[in-house]
């Protein structure tokens, strides 16, 4: 009980955190309850992990009174710019889901962090490499002076071959979770890995929930939440779930900016972004691709998303800067055109031991499902750039990794055997959270008004329409090509349902 | 017909999510439940808070290990570097670093103290060690 208690403690400080983010992006007044508190703490973990390892490399441990600073901070400046935001006025907001949907879609979260708490699992990579620097820069104590520990903690324990050019993001966030419950163990790095998976599905709510019908929605989160590839790494202390779930939560936002093109969001994004960067190596090469993604699908104005980038970057510099002055180098995986070269002939067994476990059952197939569901919307043209979209994110996804697996400089075999069921939750996550949408598009199951109707007229207006002061009854076909969104030009046939973009976020 | 065709289309999209939530349901609690029950029952290994368990067709945890560990913890001071004799790479010596962190456990050089593990069907150590050794089961702590 104590324990909980404290990890609860650490999750009112992470929100504390992310709730100045929210204020500062405008987010916050784009959700309400429990799904802003869900973001709220989502994001100050996202933050901590991008912010955290600059105070260590420093010689500032992640503990409670940095993060209680930060969060001070972070709050003080996030209520400065709201107050300073024009008012705008209040929409009496429709409630999302029925009691019976809100119990289907967080069974899962409930269950997994049962597990999390009582069953400790723990993996070999975590235990040898994640959650051993978390715990080494815990017990460092309230300033890293020890060289002894600062070397473990960036690199590794002792003579033990482990990976020392991976950033400290996620071992920096979970020694705090570990500084605020005493609990040097894998118990509150269980619960915080509970914590982020709920975040996506908080975002997954604030994107969908005007594309989707609440039904299709809670099913799909509790897809999510139920699918056993992902459950079993969430407690295993690996960082692929954390990394997935930045990632995803960044698409997400980024995909909405495209619509919106609010600030806000594309600042959200970076952030989670950057957090996916700060978390694995793996992240900044999926980071890059997602940027490249949206610069192509996004139209014009391609500066805002470009500073964005470049954000983004500017984070992991201290991060590459200590990588570069130690020399560090990859152990088990270094890109190199002469390594593809050599292990070319090993890419038929990477195919089909990919394709093995994406229809394999603990994924639920959710891979091969959202791109049939995406396949089957090419015939559609107002939905085929979401359909686009996502084939291309997973393709490059998935090449991604097959880059990976040719350049290991351990046998791919014991690679591919050890590491896919962690490595592909990626892209399953990406494809779970989208599939709902997808297949909305393919059934047309969007909402059926209801959340419209609340909002009245303005609401379903888009940005361009009212930017070019196009009326939205009588040009929906013209709408729905020139939005750089392809959700709202899948919707452009039903304007009921067009009911994403809200007044507070222009 | 019309109205059996927009049915259809509404319930298609949502037998794409559940079917697999609810084929696998049962399975999944199953499978969990059995998790937590297993580690009740090894309440050295969860209050160590290490990550002893594993799945690797049966559920195993290594009692021995788990009651070295904490007799490391016992008696060997915080800042120690104690050196390995095995595989840098063997499971438990990964597990052995995890757990008495922020002892440093290295496989070579200078160090105050050893573990060692004897070999599977090895003999057992003398019970009175003239070394003044301490051992669990193949487990040996030996001050230097």
């Amino acid at each position: 009980v104590t324990l909980l208690l404290r990890f609860a403690a650490g999750v009112v400080l992470l929100y504390g955190l992310g709730a100045g983010i929210l204020l500062l992006t405008g987010a916050w007044r784009e959700c309400a309850g429990l799904v802003r508190a869900l973001l709220g703490v989502f994001a100050g973990a996202a933050l901590a992990a991008v912010v955290l390892p600059w105070f260590v490399y420093l010689g500032v441990a992640p503990a409670v009174p940095l993060v209680t600073a930060l969060a001070a901070v972070s709050l003080a400046a996030g209520v400065v710019v709201e107050r300073r935001r024009a008012v705008v006025e209040r929409r009496s907001r429709p409630r999302t889901f029925s009691v019976g949907q809100i119990v289907w879609l967080s069974a899962p979260f409930v269950v997994l962090a049962v597990r999390g708490f009582a069953a400790i699992g723990g993996a070999y990579d975590a235990f040898s490499n994640w959650v051993l620097k978390a715990k080494l820069l815990y017990f460092a104590g309230n300033g890293l002076l020890d060289d002894r520990i600062i070397e473990l903690a960036f690199a590794t324990n002792g003579s033990l071959p482990v990976e020392r050019a991976y950033p400290i993001g996620l071992p920096s966030l979970e020694a705090f979770v570990m500084h605020v419950t005493g609990a040097p163990g894998l118990r509150p790095v269980d619960l915080l890995a509970v914590v982020m998976l709920a975040g996506v599905a908080a975002i997954a709510v604030l994107v969908l929930r005007s594309h989707v019908t609440p039904w299709l929605l809670a099913g799909g989160i509790a897809f999510v939440g139920w699918m056993p590839a992902i459950r079993d790494q969430v407690v295993s202390g690996n960082a692929d779930v954390p990394l997935a779930c930045f990632w995803v939560s960044s698409a997400l936002l980024l995909w909405r900016h495209l619509a919106t093109r609010h600030p806000g969001e594309l600042a959200l994004a970076a952030l989670f972004a950057a957090a996916a960067v700060a978390t694995k190596r793996e992240g900044a090469v999926y980071v890059v691709a997602l940027w490249g993604l949206a610069l192509i699908a996004g139209g014009g104005r391609r500066r805002p998303l470009l500073a964005a980038g470049l954000a983004v970057g500017v984070t992991a510099v201290p991060w590459r800067v200590f990588v570069a002055a130690n020399d560090l180098r990859g152990h088990d995986i270094e890109p190199s055109a002469w390594r593809i070269a050599q292990h070319v002939e090993r890419l038929p067994l990477i195919l089909r031991e990919l394709w093995q476990h994406l229809v394999d059952a603990p994924f639920f197939g959710a891979v091969p499902l959202a791109v049939v569901a995406a396949v089957l919307l090419l015939r559609n043209p107002p939905a085929r750039r979401a359909a686009l979209a996502y084939l291309a994110m997973t393709a490059l996804l998935l090449l991604i990794l097959v880059l990976v697996y040719v350049n290991t400089r351990v046998g791919a075999a014991y690679l591919l055997r050890t590491s896919l069921d962690r490595t592909l939750v990626t892209p399953s996550l990406l494809a779970a959270v989208l599939l709902p949408l997808l297949l909305a598009y393919r059934f047309g199951a969007g909402p059926s008004g209801s959340e419209a109707d609340g909002d009245g007229e303005r609401r379903r207006q888009t940005a361009s329409q009212r930017n070019r002061r196009i009326p939205i009854a009588a040009n929906t076909a013209a709408n729905a090509a020139r939005i750089p969104s392809s959700g709202s030009a899948a919707e452009a046939p039903r304007p009921r349902t067009m009911a994403s973009w809200r007044p507070s976020m222009r | 017909m019309r109205a059996l065709a927009r049915r259809r289309f509404v319930l298609a999209p949502l037998v794409v999510v559940f079917v697999p939530v609810l084929w696998s349901l049962p399975a999944t609690l199953r499978s969990e439940r059995m998790e937590v029950r297993t580690y009740r029952t090894h309440p050295g290994a969860a209050e160590f808070r290490a990550p002893f368990l594993r799945y690797s067709g049966e559920w195993r945890v290594d009692a021995d290990l788990v009651r070295f560990a904490r007799l490391v913890e016992r008696h060997v001071p915080a800042d120690a570097i104690i050196v390995v004799a095995g595989s840098p790479n063997a499971t438990w010596v990964r597990e052995l670093a995890y757990a008495v962190a922020p002892r440093l456990i290295v496989t070579g050089g200078e160090a105050g103290w050893s573990i060692e593990r004897a070999q599977r069907g090895a003999p057992p150590p003398p019970r009175i060690d003239p070394e003044g050794s301490r051992h669990v089961g193949r487990y040996r702590l030996v001050r230097l």
